[in-house]
């Protein structure tokens, strides 16, 4: 029997990937702050530095900690492909390389409860909710519709 | 005796330059602060999210690498060496001021066929030293010793963040390593386009300098990379050159590059392509460039293949092909590499043989 091409063997390995690239949930996502936080709104540009860490900063100096849900919770599988254009696990290797410049990712939260709370106490902090998991203890500046593309822009509030 | 008085007023003007910028970057925005709140949940719940140690309210924060390999290679002794171990630490003093080390043990303790143990005649080296200043959100100004942002390979590097035992032989001989002087790095994102530049410059000699790392007495150069979405992945390209004087040669030698990374669907493809008049051994380099495809096999099991060519001025090129397996754990801290290597010819000690490394950044 012939052996199959190493491309094939590899090409097969991969289909996981992007099977579970393709059941992202499509519900909308929420970018919410503190109601006292100095956020009005961010694009997604502005978003994709915060969760990258290619900025920390806005343009005043202030300081932003943007928070995240861990790696296969639905709304962050959600928010990553959305606007960081990948999912948490294809990520593996850029955070590498920033955790060998000291530079860490985002914190992570263990649930939605979570992400309500540390931002109710944190005026800094941005965060990212299923819309229907916020609260009237934060305010959102910005909402991504189901099946929208990361080309797209969020609809601000 | 008395220090000549130009050279005892160095620190004194070090001194004054830091408390200066000091001064500039932080009083006027505040130092970082944290939040505090005790019903804050931060509580770090996935692998590949948190590492090393957080200490003085988040502000400092220190990790560790380690590294152990194994060698067989046609012709030469087996060994065995405990390399690319140390330490990482960044001091975040205020948002736009950071200091940031990596301090390395270099061969700290190996076994050689035929001439037993070994330990490190040295203690810990600087491989890294530098303060970050952020004048505005998107500039960073880097002052001290840092890797020279040329390529991909030489900015990660480390054996955790690699796929293979040894790196490839062009990106180890036709540019210096480190850079001790001043760099300015600009992050730029347009549209969906992510777009780099890094430019460097070197005035003097190397701060701590590696026995057998490419070195300058000066350099200058500059780096301009491209990042972009692609369908299930992202791909970079970049193109960068730097001009030095080498520091064993005296010559004033060049280096040009253009690379690619591409992820896809869980797959990494890494290129990188260099023209130079670079020294290796008793050669002249004048290009030479990699191949590097990795794949996942079968859940933390992937399977590498590279390949590469140098060429030489006053010899046929060398060639090598690394064929591996790489496996990560469950929380990606510790790698495990296996590779055999077919070369053409030896060069920098490189012959055909095998390669075995545990690896761990925690």
């Amino acid at each position: 029997m012939r052996a199959a091409p190493l491309g094939l063997v590899f090409l097969l390995a991969g289909a996981p990937m992007i099977a579970l690239a393709g059941n992202v949930a499509s519900s909308s996502i929420a970018i919410v702050v503190n109601l006292r936080s100095e956020l009005t709104d961010l694009d997604v540009e502005a978003l994709r530095d915060l969760y990258l860490r290619r900025r920390a900063l806005l343009a005043n100096g202030k300081s932003v900690v943007p928070v995240n849900l861990p790696a296969d919770d639905p709304s962050r599988l959600r928010f990553s492909q959305l606007v960081l254009g990948r999912l948490p696990a294809e990520l593996s290797g850029y955070w590498d390389r920033l955790y060998y410049e000291g530079v860490r990712p985002p914190i992570v939260l263990p649930s939605a409860e979570a992400v309500r709370r540390y931002l109710h106490a944190d005026p800094t902090a941005v965060g990212y909710l299923f819309e229907d998991e916020v609260n009237e203890s934060l305010r959102v500046i910005a909402v991504f519709p189901p099946h929208e593309s990361s080309a797209d822009p969020p609809s601000s509030r | 005796m008395e220090l000549p008085r130009k050279r005892r007023k160095m620190p004194v003007r070090l001194a004054s330059l830091l408390a200066a910028l000091l001064t500039m970057t932080c009083l006027d925005h505040g130092m970082a602060a944290s939040v505090g709140e005790e019903d804050i949940l931060a509580v770090p719940s996935t692998s590949q999210d948190q590492r090393g140690l957080e200490l003085a309210g988040g502000r400092l924060w220190v990790s560790a690498f380690v590294n152990v390999a194994f060698e067989t290679l046609h012709g030469q002794p087996e060994e065995i060496n405990l390399d690319d171990t140390g330490v990482l630490a960044r001091w975040n003093i205020c948002n736009r001021l950071s200091i940031f080390t990596a301090l390395e043990l270099e061969d700290f303790l190996g076994w050689q066929d035929g001439n037993g143990v070994y330990f490190a005649e040295k203690g810990p080296a600087v491989e890294r030293l530098y303060a970050d200043m952020s004048p505005t959100p998107s500039t960073t100004l880097r002052l001290g010793k840092l890797l020279t942002p040329f390529g991909i390979w030489n900015p990660i590097r480390r054996a955790p963040l690699t796929w293979t035992v040894d790196r490839p032989l062009v990106t180890e001989v036709s540019f210096p390593l480190h850079v001790t002087g001043l760099a300015l790095s600009h992050k730029a994102t347009v549209g969906n386009w992510d777009i780099d530049s890094d430019l460097y410059g070197q005035p003097g000699g190397e701060l701590g300098r590696f026995a057998d790392e490419k070195a300058a007495q000066r350099a200058l150069g500059g780096r301009v990379a491209f990042g972009h979405q692609i369908p299930y992945g992202f791909a970079t390209t970049g193109i960068e050159a730097t001009w030095f004087k080498d520091l064993e040669s005296d010559e004033t030698e060049y280096a040009v590059g253009a690379d690619l990374d591409l992820s896809m669907a869980g797959r990494l493809l890494t290129s990188e392509v260099i023209l130079s008049d670079g020294k290796v051994d008793d050669y002249e380099t004048r290009w030479g460039a990699y191949v590097q495809f990795v794949s996942p096999l079968w859940s933390r099991l992937f399977g590498i293949v590279r390949g590469e060519i140098v060429g030489l001025r006053q010899s046929e090129e060398y060639r090598n092909l690394v064929l591996g397996l790489a496996w990560r754990s469950q929380n990606d801290r510790w790698v495990l590499k296996l590779n055999y290597q077919f070369s053409g010819h030896a060069v920098d000690g490189r012959t055909d043989g095998i390669g075995v490394a545990v690896s761990s950044l925690f």
